[in-house]
């Protein structure tokens, strides 16, 4: 399709809840690109602020100004339900707008240009994951289509399904979308490609800034990685730990001043920020201040916060972690504590003493291993297997195989609100699996099938997917007519469910409709334009502001030269008075005029030159 | 597979006779103990050696031959039965192809458990 030789390789993106990172595999290695700011890591924010928008380091540099219009957490809303319970949660705590939009899809409300415009999460992820993209073009000098994308290796469907519609929003072919947890194992197994002899179990403790992942595998000597088991909780990590300290802190500030600020979405951002750093902090220190001064009703706040005061903070979190570990993942992989050979630690959140404390505990003071790098090792292992997908030759990425696992139970509704699993969780993927089902009444002509996502046996306690009606059973007698499932899950996780009468042989795909929450092929189209809409937008405010400032740069130096002794000499008198009275003019202008377009800027910037051609 | 066909462009065309032929011969078979290439008598350590070397094989990732993505599903499908001593049991108890899932079904379905069907409307009516 496209010229050979001349395609960026595909890359590997990290799209974390809190921050995300870029790397591709280059020179036989993968580098973490840097973005503009020279960061490894991008926080995945964006601003909109009156006439432009920011996204990364520059939209949460501004955050506490204009905390209503700054956006983040996109990741905790990404396949989600307005009224799921984490999300209502959530929403206490974020000073941007959340509204119920059509079919129960949460829908974020921003002023932009004097315009009140809604966005879906996959929108705002579309437009990280395009800073991302941009990221790497500017490193490689290419423009770049493949990505493989990372997720929670706990994301149900829905929420995978629509991190891959972000990613087609942006302008990205996802070849493929991996588990967090399996990447930074990749991570590791390249890094000691050399050490790793015979097998070796592995366990990869997650925790980042809003997920919570632990996998259990084995690596095999020459890259062979094969998940047994995972759980996690995609709504624990580094933010909720802030969220803590913020809850203590406003509730201490209410006993010393008797005031309430979580009303005051500023304070609350200035608060929220820094938390975070004294959270950072009490990981290498064992005390830490907070002080914001002047931060509701000009009463000052100061707090000392000790490591033993956020630990008993978070201990409830701290202590899920663990259960998970042992209770989910090392019972499921059907593996006893003491195989584990080596225990990886990934995710910012990993620096925490109190979690390594504990975690080595449980496996009785075993040594963790903190030899990858906790921010980047999700974008390293994501970069390796965008070179394998896209047909590196390297002998050690081509050699690697990666075999994952279904994180959760997917299954139908049958009578009495049971949930029939047809994949059991843990299952490799990809899969496939078909049960035949039979009729409830006689004569029954069409039967609906829902798809739900969990390890509850009501079938209504799980994650619905969604539905679909699939009809013309020739009549008979109730039991007689037979209805076969079949669900498919391909390698990046994501299902598709069939059903097909048995006697007649009809079949019936399930159709991605409004209800289930997802995107049309109409509606993805559409946020592709407007995406595109919008950096093309944001490359005329670009233009415009440069120039803006050419034009004001061209006056400075115009007025300047004026100055010099042999202008003031050799020009006729005449002419000079028409160069004054145009760089005047101009001057007046551009203060007037400071939202002028582009064109009449430019435009203005020409005159001058024309008239002033003896200065130039 | 939406995932697999998408890297346009890249050189991952090379598919090798010896691919093709056990996609093909894994694809034919239908017993459990025949798609591992393994005896009734089997140890569980000689049904994981075998599965790991089969689906390093036909490993959609590794073999792209047509068929490789089913290949890879029987393959860990018949692991996955015969790796755990409640389903081998069954499974050589019952001694056909047929999925141990459906029999299950058909069980409830007999207990009266409907099964799923949700009544939609009457066509006689």
């Amino acid at each position: 399709m496209e010229k050979k030789g001349n395609d960026a390789p595909a890359i590997g993106i990290d799209l974390g809840t809190t921050y995300s990172c870029v790397a591709v595999w280059k020179h036989d290695r993968v580098e973490i690109i840097p973005n503009d700011q020279g960061n490894r890591t991008t926080p995945s924010y964006v601003a909109f602020v009156d006439d432009e928008r920011l996204i990364g380091d520059a939209a949460k540099n501004q955050v506490a100004m204009n905390p209503a219009n700054t956006i983040f957490d996109a990741k905790r809303l990404i396949g989600r339900r307005f009224s799921d319970s984490n999300v209502q949660q959530d929403m206490k705590l974020w000073p941007f707008k959340v509204i119920r939009g059509h079919t129960d899809t949460p829908k974020i409300v921003v002023s932009y240009k004097g315009q009140e415009k809604e966005f879906l999460a996959e929108e705002i992820s579309a437009m990280v994951l395009g800073k991302m993209k941009e990221t790497a073009e500017a490193y490689l000098g290419k423009a770049v289509k493949n990505a493989v994308i990372t997720v929670p290796a706990y994301f149900n469907d829905s929420q995978r399904q629509a991190t891959k519609d972000a990613g087609t929003i942006a302008g990205l072919n996802v070849v493929r979308m991996i588990n967090e947890p399996t990447a930074a194992a990749i991570a590791y197994g390249l890094d000691n490609e050399s050490e790793i002899v015979g097998r070796l179990n592995v366990l990869v403790f997650y925790l980042g800034g809003g997920t919570f992942d632990v996998s259990v595998m084995t690596i095999e000597e020459g890259g062979v990685y094969e998940v047994k088991a995972v759980a996690g909780d995609t709504h624990l990590g580094g933010e909720d730990f802030d969220n803590r300290i913020v809850d203590h802190c406003v509730s201490e500030f209410k006993k010393k001043s008797n005031k309430d600020l979580s009303g005051n979405q500023r304070a609350m951002g200035r608060l929220r920020f820094a938390c975070e750093k004294a959270k950072r902090t009490l990981s290498c220190t064992t005390r830490t201040s907070i002080d914001l001064d002047g931060l509701h009703e000009a009463v000052d706040f100061s707090l000392k916060l000790t490591r033993a005061k956020f630990e008993e903070l978070n201990m409830r979190s701290f202590n899920k972690c663990i259960r998970i570990v042992e209770k989910s993942c090392l019972n499921d992989a059907n593996m006893k504590k003491s195989c584990v050979d080596q225990v990886i630690l990934v995710g910012g959140s990993t620096r925490i003493p109190k979690v390594q404390h504990m975690l080595q505990e449980f496996f009785d003071g075993k040594d963790l291993c903190k030899s990858v790098n906790p921010d980047e090792a999700v974008a390293y292992g994501a970069a390796v297997m965008a070179a394998k997908v896209s047909g590196c030759s390297d002998k050690s990425v081509q050699d690697m195989l990666l075999c994952d696992v279904t994180p959760l139970s997917l299954g139908v509704e049958v009578e009495g609100q049971v949930l029939s699993v047809v994949i059991p969780r843990n299952t490799p993927i990809p899969t496939s699996n078909a049960k035949t089902y039979v009729t409830t009444s006689d004569n029954q002509y069409a039967v609906s099938v829902n798809v739900y996502q969990g390890e509850r046996s009501r079938s209504t306690d799980n994650h619905f997917l969604g539905k679909f009606r699939i009809s013309g059973i020739p009549p008979a007698l109730k039991g007689f007519s037979e209805v076969m499932k079949c669900f498919e899950i391909d390698a990046d996780g994501i299902l598709t469910v069939t059903a097909v009468i048995v006697s007649t042989g009809k079949m019936k795909k399930l159709v991605i409709s409004n209800e289930s929450g997802r995107l049309s092929k109409e509606e993805i189209e559409k946020m592709v334009n407007d995406a595109e809409r919008y950096k093309l937008e944001d490359l005329a405010f670009e233009k415009k502001a440069k120039a803006y400032n050419d034009l004001d740069d061209c006056l400075y130096k115009m007025k300047y030269k004026m100055k010099e002794y042999n202008i003031r000499t050799s020009v006729h008198p005449a002419i000079l008075k028409e160069m004054e009275k145009a760089i005047a003019e101009t001057t007046k202008w551009l203060e007037d005029n400071q939202t002028a377009s582009f064109s009449e800027l430019h435009l203005k910037k020409v005159h001058l030159e024309f008239v002033c051609k003896l200065l130039l | 597979g939406s995932g697999l066909g998408l890297g346009s462009g890249s050189g991952l065309g090379s598919v090798t006779q010896e691919q093709i032929t056990i996609v093909r011969e894994i694809r034919r078979k239908t017993d459990y103990y025949d798609v591992l290439g393994l005896q009734k008598s089997c140890s569980v350590e000689d049904i994981r050696k075998a599965y790991r070397k089969l689906s390093l094989k036909v490993h959609p990732d590794k073999n792209k031959a047509p068929g490789s993505e089913e290949a890879f599903k029987k393959v860990s499908k018949a692991f996955q039965c015969l790796s755990v001593e409640e389903s081998r049991k069954q499974y050589d108890v019952m001694g056909s192809d047929e999925p141990v899932y459906q029999r299950q079904t058909r069980q409830r379905a007999h207990q009266g458990f409907g099964n799923g069907f949700y009544y939609e409307g009457d066509v006689d009516a």
